[in-house]
């Protein structure tokens, strides 16, 4: 803890604050506007992460994708549309709250709880995280290739409502990371003779594709510029309402949960929310359960302080196996590995100053959030009111530019045209996109360390059973995808009946 | 009012997709079945082009392989469940999702010529820029994507607002970034 606050104090300069604040602001808008969505807002902010330091860089990331949550709340509330998947939520409780004319406390239920929630989940971060990259140094090829199967096994069984589905999308994830040269023998893979090619579809390019297209093009059809009712937000009135203590004890168990299942790769935001929301009922009196759907504070809260604790929960993975869980994370991954510090298992030894700068600036991003939030929340529900339209052509042409910049090539912008059309189509079909993102960026690791296992034991497949930790990892990706059989079987049966 | 940004029929605004309705043969599953049959098998016949002699471990187109044939597996699978079972409407929502697909459901009845002449669009305006420039292309992308998204008045400011973008992302890219993008005339 003193490390991090050490930190908090070298990650103090004018230059790394105003991009917190630029971050938080824009994280705020972002997951306030319906469809711009946390991850299009970091991925319209990560070109700009390359011309300034890794520390203005991830003050810039982490505090959209702090803020994005708090802001994802604000429409979600006022206008019955969640402005981010995770607040669909708070809407449950947060816009009838609003209809009984308790906008104003149900938004400031919202930056309360986001904040406590990421401090709980702030505090899980910078406790655990190295206990865990301690174990991770044990790590050799045959436990990095089944961890990197695992962790996709359970992306693939969390991010997809249908186990085919998911698994289609990992594969042809899997099929677009196989193009460029064998990480081992340096064949050329899928090049097409392009040198473009040479080095893999950039994931970023694939990134921006995939989950910044896809909305333009149903907001394209949709023409959906909407009515913002005013709410008086009159912080002196709301500072004096005191919390009880069940909902400090809601606050406190959602946040516990919003950290666990960050922490577990393809799992994010939503699913947070709604566990803590079945889990807030064991922790109320009858008579306010009753009220649960019709306008419970507890339910906002719970929702909140889970989704906000979900971001420190999915760093840890991050920061300590290099593993993305969603796409957000894996924004934050191509950030730090265009700034020359690839996440894995030796970056806390290797990098341990920087861990404790990203602490710092989580935290700060954690209070600047629930600061700006309060001040700026008669501004951000102003923001609702900007007419799609110029939303769509402002971001349509910064997507472009945001891809051309990674390499300065137009063929990488037809690259992600083409993701984008790719997604859109998947999403149709009622596809996750998660599982073949984090296909194209985990798939290189897990060949490669597969292989690698391979030639350190001359080719015997024992070896990923006869090592305790290869095997641990081996058991959990068989648990997940047979408990995710049965569960379909189930689906199945029950769709039958 | 371009033609095809009308209201749909089925849902409004902030409505799911009806869930459990079912009718005949899943065209658009099928379809994909197929393209992706099509892609799978180009996939694996290049993949056994890299296998090698020596180690199998060692061969680079061992995993190539196992990808082509997963593919071909699941997407037979997936065409065959899209002949067989029949279009679920709004079934199969992911369960964790990246925001795409509550936007999607929202919109779900959209659809329409908007998101193809969209792609079509952006597709010209990618080619086009090296060609004329950044400055000249994108204040015409932008009042067509606004044409497109049904702004039918004001164009006087839409005019203003594609020109001010421009201007503002070009200094910011180019001047101020470095970024060398093709000012005027490529």
């Amino acid at each position: 803890m003193s490390e991090a606050l050490h930190a908090l104090l070298r990650v103090v300069d004018l230059g790394t604050l105003a991009h917190l604040v630029l971050g938080v602001a824009l994280g705020l808008v972002g997951g306030a506007l319906p469809g711009v969505t946390i991850t299009l807002t970091l991925a319209l902010l990560l070109p700009f992460t390359f011309y300034v330091s890794p520390e203005a860089a991830l003050a810039l990331l982490l505090g959209a994708y702090v803020a994005g949550f708090t802001g994802g709340a604000f429409s979600a509330i006022t206008l019955n549309i969640p402005g981010t998947p995770s607040a669909a939520g708070t809407a449950i409780d947060g816009y009838p709250l609003a209809r009984k004319g308790e906008a104003d406390w149900a938004l400031f239920l919202v930056v309360a709880a986001s904040f406590l929630g990421g401090l709980v989940g702030w505090t899980a971060l910078v406790l655990f995280t190295p206990i865990v990259a301690g174990f991770a140094l044990r790590f050799g090829p045959p436990e990095i290739a089944t961890l990197v199967l695992s962790a996709l096994t359970l992306v693939i069984v969390f991010s997809s409502g249908d186990l085919v589905k998911g698994l289609l999308s990992a594969a042809l994830g899997a099929s677009f990371a196989m193009v460029g040269l064998d990480p081992l023998s340096g064949v050329p893979r899928y090049t097409l003779g392009r040198l473009e090619l040479q080095d893999g579809i950039p994931f970023l390019v694939a990134l921006i594709g995939l989950f910044a297209y896809p909305p333009l093009l149903l907001a394209v059809g949709a023409r959906a510029d909407v009515f913002v009712p005013s709410v008086a937000f009159r912080l002196s009135r709301l500072l004096r309402r005191v919390f009880s203590w069940v909902l400090l004890k809601v606050i406190a168990v959602s946040s516990l949960l919003g950290v666990l299942v960050g922490a577990i790769p393809g799992t994010g935001g939503p699913i947070a929310v709604f566990l803590a929301y079945g889990a807030v009922r064991r922790f109320i009196p009858v008579e306010r359960r009753r009220l649960l759907g019709q306008g419970a504070e507890e339910g906002v809260a719970a929702c909140e302080a889970a989704n906000s604790a979900v971001a420190p929960g999915a760093m840890m993975p991050l920061i300590t196996l290099g593993i993305p869980g969603d796409p957000v994370t894996a924004i934050l991954l191509g950030a730090l590995i265009i700034h020359g510090l690839a996440p894995g298992p030796l970056f806390f030894q290797n990098h341990r100053d920087f861990v404790f700068e990203i602490f710092a600036l989580l935290f700060m991003a954690i209070v600047a959030t629930a600061l700006m939030a309060l001040v700026g929340a008669r501004a951000l529900l102003l923001a609702l009111r900007v007419p799609q339209a110029y939303l769509v052509s402002l971001i349509a042409v910064l997507v472009t530019l945001g891809t051309y910049s990674i390499r300065n090539s137009f063929f990488d912008v037809g690259m992600a045209l083409g993701f984008g059309l790719l997604g859109y189509i998947l999403l149709r079909q009622g596809f996750s996109l998660i599982p073949l993102l984090l296909a194209l960026i985990l798939f290189e690791p897990l060949e490669r360390n597969f292989r690698l296992g391979l030639t350190l034991s001359g080719g015997d497949l024992s070896i990923f059973v006869t090592r305790p930790l290869a095997l641990l990892f081996l058991v959990i990706a068989c648990l997940a995808f047979v408990l995710s059989l049965r569960n379909e079987r189930i689906r199945a049966a029950r769709s039958r009946s | 009012m371009p033609p095809f940004a009308r209201r749909s029929k089925v849902g409004g605004r902030g409505e799911p997709p009806t869930v459990g309705k079912t009718s005949g043969i899943d065209v658009q599953a099928l379809g994909l079945g197929v393209c992706g049959l099509v892609y799978a098998g180009w996939y694996t016949a290049q993949a056994w082009s890299l296998l090698r002699h020596g180690p199998w471990y060692q061969s680079p187109g061992l995993f190539p392989t196992l990808v082509g044939v997963s593919l071909l597996l699941l997407f037979g699978l997936f065409g065959a469940r899209g002949l067989l079972r029949g279009r679920v409407r709004g079934k199969g929502m992911p369960v964790a999702t990246s925001g795409s697909e509550e936007v999607l459901a929202r919109g779900a009845a959209v659809g329409g010529k908007g998101p193809a002449l969209f792609t079509a669009l952006s597709g010209v305006y990618v080619l086009l820029m090296p060609v004329f420039g950044f400055l000249l292309v994108t204040p015409l992308y932008t009042l067509t994507v606004l044409w497109l998204c049904g702004i039918e008045r004001r164009w006087g400011w839409a005019l203003a607002w594609g020109g001010g973008v421009s201007l503002a992302l070009y200094g910011l890219f180019h001047l101020v970034f470095r970024v060398p993008l093709p000012g005027i005339g490529g």
